[in-house]
């Protein structure tokens, strides 16, 4: 066979991959952003949380047809939107069954209003479990080595059989991100049963400390430590025996110098999970696990 | 004058100090609030109260410190919570009364600080007798709460910048839930609009742009119940 023949067939296998997976993937659009989704399972669609910025609806476009689609869910830890669109109808992307591997070609998917758009390029990385910035733990962290417009982003990643092996979001430092199609499958179900991602809650209220050298040192802590201000009826954390006053000084073991600190964390995890405080009452210091809560429906 | 050893008749009920030396006031007062403005405004009154001079505090590490110096310090800090947990944290830690002043609409005997274990929450601004006379009680060791939230003139000035009202945390903690405008109508029976006009209103008073800062803001400053 000669060499023209063989690249050709390559070519045309992979443009066949990426006919396949088109009817699947959509055009978002909205007063403020462009960028892709793509079918999850009958009328769900997923795409990137971080750039939606709040959006409740939006566009979806395919093939010169354009539908309404309601954001029923944005998950910013895992930068993961669902999105409902009961006029979308197109066929699910299939989850690959093998964890992405280093090096593996990969394709991203996109769309623009004008059409199909696609960037060829490898895993860069694939190791885990990875804790997001925002504090979600997810199975495993993916980099991408491949190019991802704006427009791309919420964009199936594919491996060479079309399945989806992720969802492409941009990261800090221009990384390309895949966030693990496990993670966007727990979503779309949470989702599909709940009506929305459950968060942990744990029912305390905090103020950062500032914490001067002598205190550092005495409670072997970073700059700050975190105050209990409140305490909510019914709470994990009244189960836990947490009270007002006591000091948090970490939590799973790294030190807590922030309240956006512990909102990851405990936002990160769902309810069920346990997390480990490291507390100071007085000269005393204890670990505390807990067992998350949801959050309590508020009184209409 | 009264001295132990003094017959006196039957003894009568009294919430004077208790009898010994000669001391006008022993203890020391620590006036404790981030804010300069707040620590200044404590401390005039204190003297226009003829209550005394008192240490000014800044951080809660240096409240730590002046209170190992101090033989029987009371604790007075305002005027907002939670931001004055940490004095709070730092008396209780010691075992010195704290004293609270805190704005009207914060005075009930249900606060978390006073179920923290607060010595008293005192109205600011309050008047200056009535101060004089609160701190009297809480050296004798009593705990205070007004009868009911207004003693004070009712154009009192504020000190302090705004703080989100009940239903607007209610509102940012379904935001951090994850919730959109429209879920977040339909669970509190709201029209979409005034989820709107509550969320630009806890937009402004956060200082927040987007919703992740508007929670992550809210967390920071003891708002959201996490």
């Amino acid at each position: 066979m000669s060499q023209s023949t063989l690249s050709s067939q390559l070519d045309a296998e992979r443009a066949a991959l990426l006919e396949r997976a088109a009817a699947s993937v959509f055009a978002v659009e909205s007063a403020r952003v462009r960028q892709s989704a793509f079918v999850w399972r009958g009328g769900l669609l997923v795409t990137a949380a971080e750039p939606l910025e709040g959006a409740e609806s939006l566009r979806l476009l395919k093939d010169g047809s354009s539908s309404e689609g309601e954001v029923l869910a944005c998950d910013l830890r895992t930068d993961i939107a669902v999105v409902r669109c009961a006029a979308a109808v197109a066929p699910a992307l299939t989850p690959s069954a093998n964890p992405p591997r280093v090096g593996q070609t990969i394709a991203v998917v996109g769309r623009v209003a004008g059409g199909l758009t696609a960037s060829w390029g490898s895993v860069h990385l694939s190791a885990g479990p990875w804790t997001t910035r925002r504090g979600a733990t997810l199975a495993r962290r993916l980099l991408l080595d491949v190019r991802l417009t704006h427009s791309a982003e919420g964009a199936p990643v594919l491996d060479l059989d079309g399945c989806a092996v992720a969802m492409a979001v941009r990261g800090p430092a221009h990384q390309v991100l895949g966030i693990p199609i496990e993670a966007v499958e727990a979503a779309v179900s949470d989702v599909a049963a709940h009506g929305h991602i459950p968060h942990g809650y744990l029912g305390v209220r905090v103020v950062p400390l500032g914490l001067g050298m002598q205190a550092r040192h005495r409670l072997n802590a970073g700059q700050a430590v975190l105050v209990v201000a409140d305490v909510a009826q019914g709470s994990p954390a009244l189960d836990a025996g947490l009270e007002i006053g006591d000091l948090l000084l970490a939590i799973d073991g790294d030190a807590l110098q922030s309240p956006d600190r512990l909102l990851g964390r405990i936002q990160g995890k769902r309810p069920g999970e346990t997390l480990t405080l490291t507390r100071r009452r007085g000269s005393l210091v204890d670990e505390l696990t807990i067992i998350l809560g949801g959050r309590p429906a508020p009184d209409p | 004058m009264s001295s132990p050893s003094s017959s006196v008749a039957a003894p009568r009920p009294t919430l004077d100090l208790p009898a010994g030396p000669p001391k006008s006031r022993i203890v020391d007062i620590l006036v404790a609030a981030f804010h300069p403005e707040v620590r200044g405004a404590l401390h005039r009154h204190l003297e226009a109260g003829g209550i005394g001079t008192a240490l000014e505090i800044d951080s809660a590490a240096a409240l730590e410190r002046a209170l190992t110096d101090c033989a029987e310090p009371l604790v007075i800090s305002g005027v907002r919570w939670p931001e004055t947990a940490p004095f709070l944290a730092a008396g209780r830690t010691h075992e010195a009364p704290v004293a609270l002043l805190l704005e009207e609409q914060l005075l009930d005997a249900r606060h978390a600080a006073f179920r923290a274990g607060a010595a008293a929450l005192l109205p600011w601004p309050v008047p200056v007798t009535a101060l004089a006379r609160a701190l009297d009680s809480i050296v004798a060791g009593f705990r205070l709460l007004p009868r009911r939230p207004s003693l004070t003139p009712a154009a009192a000035p504020r000190l302090s910048s705004a703080a989100l009202s009940s239903r607007e945390r209610e509102l940012l903690e379904l935001v951090a839930s994850g919730l959109t405008n429209k879920s977040i109508a339909r669970r509190l029976h709201l029209s979409i609009n005034t989820v709107k006009y509550h969320l630009a209103s806890i937009f402004a008073k956060l200082d927040a742009r987007t919703r992740a800062e508007a929670v992550s803001e809210g967390a920071r400053r003891g708002e959201l119940m996490l």
